[in-house]
């Protein structure tokens, strides 16, 4: 297994190493929150194992954090990416066997998650396509409403980048269908929009 | 033939509620073609004894491939390949044991099955 240079550090402060809550499971627990000696809240990801030793990653967390987390508003690395970092080692049976203070940016990146990966995968950005036309345009929030959009009765509220604004803009005053691709944010009924065109059709 | 579990597992595994193993399953493995290390049980490795007993004795999949696919963003270490079955019958019992995780299935194979050939590499596209 990899090594970093770390500070040996005390592990009793996270004994017994049991969840208190299980985040995400798969053949035993791989991320849960644990509660220290301290009284203090901490989020654990199994990183890696050899043979009879699995690696955890130990930050403290808050329960800000953790809804966030939970509800996608913040990916798992983000929760993780903590100033202050631990690595545990566990046996089989579970039981620590020792515990070391590092740099969370010395940790090898794949053995943490993938950046912008969410605990669960239906809080994971839905890739959609769709075409409408744009109403309450909000040129300082960066936003707009689709509405019209083929075959629904629903809207859908955009966020875009400064260097879309002029497409959106044009689009907006010519009041013409258009063909929004973006990406969504299950936690905020919201979307955002990377690229925009004219429909074929249009108007 | 007669399908069997193994004579040590504890009394309550399989539980009562489990159905015939039918359909697919997806996992994340770390060899091709995966091998039965790849698809042991904590029963088998001995790990984490004070977990429950009778999931210690079934295999963590998935039902869609998107979950095996989030899977290995989230724990790369897991593995980065991800095998697929067609469980039948023969194969065991299995329940949706989902919680927070919409597809997280528990399968209990039967004693002598060859779990490892089962699976194949999905190949990715492009």
């Amino acid at each position: 297994m990899w090594n970093i240079t770390g500070k040996p550090a005390n592990f009793s402060r996270f004994q017994p190493f049991e969840p208190a809550e299980v985040l995400y499971e798969f053949d035993g627990p791989r991320i849960f929150t644990l509660t220290d000696n301290d009284d203090e809240l901490n989020l654990v990801y199994w990183s890696d194992e050899i043979e009879q030793t699995s690696r955890y990653v130990v930050v403290p967390t808050t329960a800000k954090i953790l809804t966030a987390l939970k509800k996608g508003s913040i990916s798992v690395f983000d929760a993780l990416n903590q100033p202050r970092c631990w690595l545990c080692d566990a046996n089989q049976l579970g039981e620590l066997t020792g515990c070391q203070r590092v740099e969370f940016e010395d940790i090898p990146r794949d053995s943490l998650p993938g950046i912008g990966t969410m605990l669960l995968p239906s809080l994971e950005p839905q890739l959609l396509q769709l075409e409408g036309r744009i109403r309450e345009l909000d040129k300082d929030r960066l936003s707009f409403e689709l509405r019209e959009i083929d075959g629904s009765s629903q809207t859908q509220r955009f966020v875009f980048d400064e260097d879309l604004l002029e497409e959106v803009f044009q689009s907006f005053e010519a009041n013409v269908r258009v063909l929004v691709a973006g990406r969504t944010f299950p936690a905020k009924n919201l979307a955002y929009a990377y690229a925009l065109s004219r429909s074929p059709a249009s108007p | 033939m007669t399908h069997q579990f193994p004579t040590d597992w504890p009394s309550n595994s399989p539980p009562a509620d489990t159905a015939d193993a039918a359909g697919a399953v997806f996992r994340i493995v770390k060899s091709e073609p995966p091998t039965l290390k790849d698809l042991e049980t904590h029963h088998e490795t001995g790990k984490l004894p004070k977990a429950p007993a009778c999931l210690r004795c079934g295999l963590s999949v998935f039902r869609e491939i998107r979950d095996a696919e989030h899977q290995r963003r989230l724990i790369p270490k897991l593995g980065s390949l991800i095998a697929h079955a067609d469980l039948q019958a023969g194969h065991g019992k299995t329940k949706r044991t989902d919680g927070k995780q919409p597809t997280h299935t528990t399968w209990w194979p039967y004693q002598n099955i060859n779990r490892a050939s089962l699976f194949s590499i999905l190949k990715e596209e492009g």
